[in-house]
């Protein structure tokens, strides 16, 4: 699950900058409800991708609220296209399988 | 949500390794996070109460936060995956560059002030100055400092390895290394500066005595300080 988490967030993150509340609730919305990510494992993995320089943050502050945004770097960029690349490939393949498994 | 002191957390997460700073923003963003999902159930008609418990349902507990941070190594800040290099190497290096770095500008200064037209005997008062405070910057002051921003950032990071220890010790000896003078040439009056580290035969009593009691004078109060830490964080926990 830490993988989806990581696609999701990228890729909601190449969109716009974002910060974890919107995050969450974006995660819930374009996933139609099919996916959460919980708080408890959001900020471990957003932290994560900072670290790993995939994503940068900035503390803004917006109607009289600080809020910590992340932004989508241009390392960032590029890993997202890799594992947008690997999760086509793999949920190619298990659509494949599910279709007809006799070739699987 | 915060289910035990955020000074505990923050303590057991930079325990496991993760930078204070990082420990410290991380609470905070799931803090506010928090404070988010209580207005946003407020916006939708509950109770102030309601709202705490649902946002409480919702976003889960520092707990379940603390243990998803801690299990994942690659959180773990740099120093604490290499303390031998973070907390004995790297301080005994800025040492010696803070040294290198301290004389270049003590010449940079009497050249500069040579150049606009100072004497420089020994009565000139860049001389008197140099003799009065160089010595002791740089062989007391310079590795003591060094030492004690040691020892405050190993206390900051609750680091529990011996490293800090070691290298507190070093940067102690290898203080206790160095040498500075200023002479003046009885034929000309002018100065000389001259620095250098190294040990010799003559004087190993008094290098080890000055490394020792520079290393006490850092060291005793950085092993107080840690151990009331742990007591600290024993009590919290």
């Amino acid at each position: 699950m830490s993988g989806i988490s990581e696609l999701l967030l990228l890729r909601l993150l190449a969109e716009r900058q974002m910060y974890g509340y919107e995050l969450a609730r974006a995660v819930r919305s374009t996933t139609r409800q099919a996916i959460t990510v919980g708080e408890g494992v959001l900020y471990p993995v957003l932290h994560s991708l900072e670290r790993r320089g995939w994503l940068k943050a900035r503390r803004r502050t917006v109607n009289g609220r600080t809020r910590v945004y992340y932004a989508l770097t241009r390392g960032g960029q590029g890993h997202l296209k890799k594992i947008t690349q690997e999760w086509r490939r793999i949920s190619g393949g298990v659509n494949a399988a599910l279709l007809d498994p006799r070739h699987a | 949500m915060p289910d035990r002191s955020p000074h505990a957390s923050i303590g057991r997460l930079v325990q496991a390794g993760i930078a204070p700073r990082r420990a410290r923003r991380i609470l905070r963003e799931f803090a506010e996070h928090h404070a988010d999902v209580v207005a946003e159930y407020l916006n939708l008609g509950l109770s102030a109460s309601e709202a705490q418990a649902a946002a409480n349902a919702r976003v889960g507990s520092e707990q379940q936060l603390l243990v998803n941070l801690l299990a994942r190594p690659d959180l773990k800040s740099w120093a604490h995956r290499q303390p031998s290099v973070a907390f004995a190497l790297a301080p005994v290096l800025s040492f010696a560059l803070a040294f290198v770095v301290s004389i270049l500008a003590l010449v940079t200064m009497v050249e500069w002030r040579k150049a606009h037209g100072d004497a420089l005997d020994a009565a000139s008062p860049v001389v008197q100055w140099i003799r009065g405070y160089a010595g002791f910057y740089l062989l007391w002051a310079l590795p003591a400092a060094v030492a004690a921003l040691l020892a405050a950032a190993a206390a900051r990071r609750r680091e529990t390895s011996i490293w800090p220890c070691v290298g507190i010790a070093a940067v102690c000896l290898v203080g206790a290394l160095t040498n500075f003078s200023l002479d003046f040439s009885p034929m000309s009056n002018r100065p000389t500066m001259g620095a250098g580290i190294g040990i010799g035969t003559h004087n190993i009593v008094p290098v080890l005595l000055r490394a020792g009691s520079a290393t006490a004078l850092v060291l005793l109060p950085y092993l107080r300080a840690r151990r009331r830490q742990r007591h600290e964080f024993g009590a919290l926990v």
